[in-house]
């Protein structure tokens, strides 16, 4: 068997844009138009995905993250470049494309709350043309696979949010698709069930070799897949590529250190400031937070006031403000 | 030859499952909501009533086939079953996408073409269920019909909700890009019910109005029916049920293709403006 690293990618989207026009006149009769014009939302775009990967979607609202999906999913169409998957055309192929991914939408309101999670599948199974015999072993196995087996005959109103949540994943995952497509599936879910939600999807990709794609807002749970990022940032690809790279690009450790009173922690800011390799984000009271290359150099720049020094805390630089700084530094 | 019938056959098995597949949805939601199933039904039966007391003030004329109130059974019944084949697809469309279900309809592994009749399915059961309620208590409060007539008269109610149908397929069309409104719909329920006569003959309409009247499938639908299902039809005013079938073959023929061409250059267009998902 082959490692999943070294397939080739299941997922191929080759410099798409995606330019939204406004309505023509003709239509703003019939809706109005959201824009006035044109908006672009997606800017020459590429990314892969291989067979047991999950590539995490991430970028503040507007960045183009559901538009990619949809054009992916063949709900939208890009204006120039191309996705494909397993070499199909989403434009042209989709519902080819269709056969091979399996789409779970951000909210649940999709779901028949008023069926059994049994009924829900079974509906879905039976537009994708399966057989009614065949449909009940696999609706019972794909809601076991998601851990609903329990509550097979209940009602979707009956449900937790979390559950609902893997419901609509079984509901993706029904007719054995290559290909996930995740939009905010744990943004309704509770901290502790999107962990487990996460984890769960984590294992199908690796069990199953799915090719996942998945945004989230969260962006600690982006932290715990530890695998791909695409972020997107007003409809261009900032940084596409796994989380450890991205940090060795930018990461400088985040040092908070406590003083004995705010006057010595002000005074350390000042010294601090005109160090090169430091950067002082914070004086709050006694305490001081910078972000430098390299700890020791900086406790070096404090020659003199180490003694005022009652705690020292190294920590990662929170994905959120990796991200925020490459935003800023697209800004400058 | 016996290839293309051969690769036909699991073709239509697969679009039988699906239209099942929403016929058994409605039917199960109907189960889940059965107040919002029976009451539509319990108040369609209000017509008949109504008209059972109307007739009492109208004189039975050759032009009505001698008994105004079959006249109008015959008319209600009709429209009703005719409406479920109008305004199915785009009804049950507007509920979707609304739900935010349409997405989900339209990522799934399916032929968009297929979705009309789907969609369409569940709705015009229930409205031919209403069409013969009305009908049967209209049997009961002394409307009177001639038996052997029933089996050309299923035809002709049959090919006037197919006529109906793709009359919706062309709503549902425009309301896939305007999201609520539905002209299309509007206008024609409207010409419809005015001038097909539903409860008063055609032939009481003034020419121009008549020659419309003409234009629409409902109007050989009624003619059809009351040509064979009243007991005396020969005041009756426009064509039998053979011409009027052949008419609404015509239509279907005509109508259905260009409908469904139209819904697809409404996905596509909705697809480039970036609309299908939303509502």
């Amino acid at each position: 068997m082959t490692s999943p690293k070294v397939q080739s990618p299941i997922v191929e989207v080759t410099g798409v844009s995606k330019v939204y026009e406004p309505s023509t006149w003709w239509m703003r009769f019939l809706l109005r138009s959201a824009i006035d014009e044109p908006v672009r939302a997606l800017h020459d775009v590429s990314l892969a995905v291989r067979p047991g990967e999950v590539c995490a979607v991430v970028g503040p609202n507007g960045a183009g993250k559901s538009t990619l999906f949809r054009i992916l999913t063949g709900l939208t169409t890009p204006t120039s470049g191309f996705s494909r998957v397993r070499g199909f055309d989403a434009q042209h192929e989709s519902r080819r494309v269709r056969k091979l991914v399996g789409f779970m939408p951000a909210d649940d309101r999709s779901l028949y709350l008023r069926h059994t999670c049994r009924q829900n599948l079974m509906f879905h199974g039976r537009l994708q043309g399966m057989r009614r015999d065949q449909l009940h072993v696999l609706v019972d196995e794909t809601l076991d696979l998601v851990g609903l087996g329990h509550a097979r005959d209940r009602m979707g109103i009956a449900l937790s949010s979390g559950m609902r949540a893997r419901l609509q994943l079984a509901r993706a995952l029904l007719h054995r698709p290559e290909v996930l497509i995740l939009d905010e599936p744990t943004s309704n879910v509770d901290p502790v069930g999107s962990y487990a939600l996460l984890k769960l999807i984590e294992r199908l990709t690796r069990e199953h070799g799915l090719a996942v794609l998945l945004s989230s807002h969260r962006l600690e749970e982006i932290d715990a897949l530890h695998d791909n990022v695409a972020f997107l940032d007003r409809g261009v690809l900032v940084h596409w590529g796994d989380l450890h790279s991205l940090r060795d690009l930018w990461e400088r450790p985040r040092i908070v250190i406590q003083f004995a009173d705010s006057a010595s922690a002000r005074v350390a800011a000042k010294q601090l400031d005109s160090a090169s390799d430091v950067d002082v984000a914070t004086v709050d009271g006694d305490t001081l937070t910078a972000f430098a290359g390299h700890t020791g150099r900086m406790l070096v720049q404090l020659d003199g006031h180490l003694g005022d020094v009652v705690s020292i805390e190294e920590s990662r630089m929170p994905l959120r403000e990796l991200l925020t700084r490459l935003v800023e530094r697209r800004e400058v | 030859m016996s290839s293309a019938l051969n690769g036909l056959a699991p073709r239509a098995q697969r679009g039988a499952r699906i239209a099942g597949a929403f016929v058994w949805m409605g039917y199960t939601e109907a189960k889940a909501y059965p107040l919002a199933f029976f009451l539509p039904l319990v108040t369609a039966l209000a017509s008949p009533v109504v008209y059972y007391f109307v007739a009492q003030l109208v004189d039975s004329g050759p032009s009505v086939g001698d008994s105004y109130y079959t006249f109008a059974i015959i008319g209600l019944a009709a429209n009703a079953a005719m409406t479920g084949g109008l305004t199915a697809f785009a009804s049950t469309l507007d509920y979707a996408i609304q739900q935010g279900r349409f997405e989900t309809l339209l990522v799934e592994p399916v032929r968009w073409r297929i979705l009309p009749f789907g969609l369409a399915g569940w709705a015009i059961v229930v409205y031919s269920i209403s069409a013969v309620l009305q009908f049967s208590l209209g049997l009961i409060l002394g409307a009177d019909i001639r038996v052997t007539g029933l089996p050309i008269a299923v035809i002709v109610i049959v090919l006037g909700i197919l006529a109906g149908h793709a009359v919706g397929i062309i709503s549902g069309s425009v309301k896939v890009l305007s999201k609520r409104s539905d002209p299309v719909l509007g206008l024609y329920m409207t010409l419809a019910f005015m001038l097909s006569g539903v409860v008063f003959p055609v032939g009481l309409l003034p020419l121009p109005l008549r020659v419309l009247s003409y234009c629409i499938p409902h109007t050989y639908v009624l003619s059809a029916l009351r040509h064979v299902l009243m007991t005396d039809p020969s005041g009756i005013t426009g064509p039998e049920a053979g011409p009027a079938i052949a008419l609404l073959l015509l239509f279907v023929a005509l109508v259905y293709p260009f409908g469904l061409w139209l819904w697809g250059r409404a996905l596509d267009y909705g697809r480039t403006l970036g609309v299908l998902a939303g509502y």
